[in-house]
């Protein structure tokens, strides 16, 4: 007598066990092949003593400042001619207060609140790819004509961070507000994600910051093309998915793995009751790859229809990113069996690029469309 | 065997999903260590044809009404066939104690998605879960076409 009870074998589902081998064991191929980051203005008031203040600054220059602006330190000059050195004695009469030097105008530099590539999905963690410029708008106010410049530099980079240039150079200078491009060189390496930055700096004061970044590829933009018809116990196409890397290129993808995530609609007729599907994560850096979309004869008993929707997210080693929708991914699956004439079926197998949600998991629309009606 | 000596394929680890009513999520930290212990387990399932499949679970030992989950791994070692690893996909042709507890034979093919050649691994299957009432011992197997698991030997003792 059997004393166990199964409580969770998800049984039933008509997608089965599955592998389908080119050459498999007497007749174990019919079975396995069957399943189925405001601007922050950040300055950052550095602690530096008086006497670390260049020539004509005064301590007192920082007070009343917002935090994320900080005095303009003038270019070296003498001390203004005119400014008293000390106090004058006080009359004996009412009269004025004294005057107190003219202070040097604050400069305020306003970097990008997160340094995020436009080909970021939403939940991707700040990064910008490899090869390809990301644009940062730089802010720029209060910078007297003879005030040092704003240096832009990236903070943090080594080859476990990743490196990045600005405008091509590793340092640029700003007298005016301007848009920068920065563009990722090295990668950042896994383990190592947000730990560069990109800072304003006049002479040796930090005037603002922006949180960590990192450098990675992602993969974006699939596509589908036809591979070959299915025949035999199934039918169906066989069709090659490709994307592309946000970098240009797809061996920059060697730290990302994308999954496919399925979503099957309400069937009708011969075509109902089929359940999700995901793949696992495998890796991104081989474009294209195959995908298989069959119907087996079993099923192909009367007219029906069913639409399944696919998208595929990625996970970046490089950022820890997991379980992200990738751009411009989604499909629409369709299957539709038709009867064209008086006891015939024909099924007519259709993939096409289009916005749409698996699982859970939302995309805009993947390019190509292939669509295949085939006897059966 | 050292990890060093694993072939490509198994050291990639490609994640392990569950289902959660219609929903697929992750699976439970502990079925994913179960899985990840594969690559160098001791007992797996004999090759047929270069291909094996194989039953894990995180112990042999459990208490009677004691959750026993049972991870399933298809293994192809050589190249020339492929892997359909879209899942999770339900088991069929489980026996415990001799005897089907789950359907023998799939559907027929409805598939959608991903084939990878071999050799490969897929770990995409349902996680099947079994609660025995009463000490003793007792085996389960999966029989998958011509292949055949390991046969797990579990021992249930008095809670």
């Amino acid at each position: 007598m059997l004393s166990f009870a199964p409580t969770t074998t998800a049984a039933g589902a008509p997608l089965a066990a599955a592998l389908a081998p080119r050459r498999a064991p007497g007749g174990l191929a019919a079975l396995q092949r069957s399943f189925g980051n405001q601007a922050v203005q950040r300055a950052l008031r550095d602690s530096e003593s008086p006497e670390e203040l260049d020539p004509g600054e005064s301590a007192d220059q920082d007070a009343g400042t917002d935090a994320g602006t900080r005095p303009a330190p003038a270019a070296p000059s003498p001390p203004p001619s005119t400014a008293p050195a000390t106090p004058a004695a006080p009359p004996s009469t009412p009269s004025a207060p004294p005057t107190a030097p003219p202070a040097a105008p604050a400069v305020s530099v306003t970097l990008p609140a997160h340094v995020q590539a436009p080909s970021s999905p939403a939940g991707m963690p700040d990064r910008i790819p490899p090869r390809v410029d990301t644009a940062a708008s730089v802010a720029i106010t209060g910078l007297a004509a003879s005030a040092l410049p704003v240096t832009l530099s990236i903070d943090g980079a080594s080859a476990a961070n990743g490196t990045a240039t600005i405008n091509g150079a590793a340092t640029v200078d700003l007298r005016a507000s301007a848009t920068v491009k920065l563009r990722g060189a090295t990668q950042t390496t896994p383990g190592n994600a947000g730990n560069l930055t990109l800072v304003a700096n006049q002479g040796a004061n930090r005037l603002a910051a922006t949180p960590g970044f990192s450098v990675a590829a992602i993969p974006q933009n699939w596509s589908v093309s036809f591979n070959s018809l299915i025949t035999g116990t199934a039918l169906g196409i066989a069709v090659n998915n490709a994307w592309e890397s946000d970098s240009g290129v797809v061996a920059d993808l060697d730290e990302a793995q994308r999954s496919e995530q399925v979503q099957y609609g309400t069937g009708t007729g011969a075509l109902a009751g089929f359940t999700g599907l995901n793949s696992g994560y495998r890796a991104a850096n081989h474009s294209p790859i195959v995908d298989r979309h069959s119907t087996g004869r079993g099923w192909l008993t009367g007219v029906g229809h069913i639409q399944a929707e696919q998208v595929f997210i990625f996970m970046d080693n490089r950022t820890g990113a997991v379980d992200i929708p990738a751009r411009n991914s989604g499909f629409h699956l369709i299957r539709d069996i038709t009867a064209p004439s008086p006891g015939a079926l024909a099924l007519t197998m259709t993939k096409a690029g289009a916005a749409t949600t698996a699982n859970g998991y939302s995309s805009g629309a993947a390019s190509g469309s292939v669509s295949r009606t085939q006897a059966v | 065997m050292n990890d060093n000596d694993l072939p490509e394929y198994l050291k990639h680890w490609p994640g392990l999903s569950m289902r959660q009513g219609d929903a697929i999520v992750q699976a439970l930290p502990e079925d994913v260590a179960v899985a990840k212990s594969y690559p160098t387990a001791k007992e797996k399932g004999p090759l047929i044809g270069g291909q094996r499949i194989t039953l894990l679970t995180k112990k042999t030992r459990y208490q009677a009404g004691e959750d026993v989950r049972v991870i399933h791994v298809l293994e192809i070692v050589e190249p020339g066939h492929q892997l359909f690893v879209m899942g999770p996909k339900a088991i069929y042709g489980e026996l415990v104690d001799g005897k089907l507890v789950t359907p023998a034979e799939p559907p027929p093919e409805l598939y959608d998605g991903l084939v990878v050649d071999s050799p490969d691994v897929d770990y995409n299957y349902d996680i099947t879960t079994y609660r025995f009432a009463e000490p003793g011992h007792h085996t389960i197997q999966w029989r998958l076409g011509a292949l055949r698991s390991n046969t797990l030997e579990l021992e249930i003792t008095s809670s």
